[in-house]
């Protein structure tokens, strides 16, 4: 989750366990679909796929959180 | 400091009806804008964009297809844009996705898609776009080609183009002839297109934007500007039509979630393609 986070952040946000997703990603960043908040999701889902894990539900407020906050929904 | 808070104090008054409309616990975008427009009108504009996951909106969270090296996406969208008088106003409903190429890397021995690097979106719609008045109705199919350059691992990009975003689309459709309300439009409600109702719709369009972010701060405030430039061309018709929007943005908070416009806007966009002016400013929250 870091790394892509780091290679979403273009405003120098610290980015370790306590970074909240939304000073990071936007879903206006793009053009439709083609946004960070979409392409971040997208990407974790597939690497939890690809690497045999359950592709468990995101919680709904997992934008306004933080990255452990979603490690400990979905890991 | 006291009229901001009165400002914002008052347009959330006045956005209260329309948001029990759209009440929902998934994350909501609201535009919210004090707009005046060519023909001298104060208008109030409201946007609505309400993006929800699958999560919520389906039993089944999944429509997520991971292969190798892509993946595909599909999410509900519903976006709303009205004023009173004669601001500019759209409503566009429509199930989008993403198919997504891109290379692979190890990160601590996990396999992930290397978002260090570019790689290509081709975000995808399919559903309807209206006015505020429901007498244009256009159901439109929209696939383009998004190229994500912006990423921070690209050090070779310049950092003026990662503030940039650039895409190519093509709309097809149809224009249905449903207006029965009566209503006389004026100003930007007027449909000043070439697409005749009950015709066929086939167009392509180019974007680009630019968002700086915050550039500077100014009492605490970040200050930024936005730029957005549409165009497209209409293969039936043979016309071009374009929209561009200017804004200097003031950020209320660090997290990008409070901001607060000045903007400008010549054309409307799709359906209705009105060609004249508007600029006002506009507080957005995001929750």
């Amino acid at each position: 989750m870091k790394f892509h986070l780091k290679n979403f952040n273009d405003e120098g946000v610290v980015i370790n366990d306590d970074t909240i997703h939304s000073t990071v990603l936007s879903d206006s960043d793009g053009y439709g679909s083609s946004n960070s908040k979409t392409i971040y999701r997208s990407v974790i889902r597939w690497t939890m796929k690809k690497n045999g894990h359950e592709d468990k539900p995101w919680p709904p407020d997992w934008f306004e959180k933080s990255v452990e906050y979603l490690s400990s929904c979905i890991l | 400091m006291k009229k901001k808070l009165i400002h914002i104090a008052l347009t959330f008054a006045l956005m209260g009806p329309s948001l029990q409309v759209f009440s929902q616990e998934k994350p909501v975008r609201i535009d919210l804008s004090t707009i005046k427009t060519e023909l001298r009108t104060s208008a109030i504009s409201l946007g609505i964009s309400y993006l929800k996951s699958l999560d919520s909106l389906f039993t089944l969270q999944d429509i997520h297809q991971a292969e190798k090296n892509t993946l595909f996406q599909v999410t509900p969208e519903f976006d709303v844009l009205t004023g009173t008088s004669d601001a500019f106003s759209s409503v566009s409903a429509r199930l989008s996705g993403i198919y997504m190429l891109f290379g692979d890397t190890l990160i601590d021995g996990v396999l992930t898609p290397n978002t260090a690097r570019g790689f290509q979106t081709f975000p995808f719609s399919a559903g309807f776009e209206t006015n505020n008045k429901f007498n244009v109705l256009n159901g439109i199919v929209e696939a383009g080609w998004v190229p994500w350059y912006q990423t921070e691992g690209n050090r070779k990009t310049p950092g003026w183009l990662k503030h940039t975003k650039f895409g190519l689309f093509v709309q097809a459709g149809y224009k249905f002839g449903i207006d029965t309300t009566g209503i006389t439009t004026i100003g930007g409600e007027t449909d000043q297109s070439f697409e005749a109702p009950d015709h066929a719709i086939l167009r392509t369009k180019g974007s680009f934007g630019i968002d700086t972010q915050s550039l500077f701060e100014l009492s605490g405030v970040g200050v930024g500007i936005s730029g957005n430039a549409d165009g497209w061309y209409d293969f039936l018709n043979n016309r071009v039509y374009y929209s561009v929007q200017g804004k200097i943005r003031f950020y209320l908070t660090g997290d990008k979630n409070r901001f607060f416009d000045f903007k400008y806007q010549k054309g409307s966009g799709a359906p209705n393609f009105n060609e004249g002016d508007q600029f006002g400013m506009g507080l957005t929250l995001m929750f």
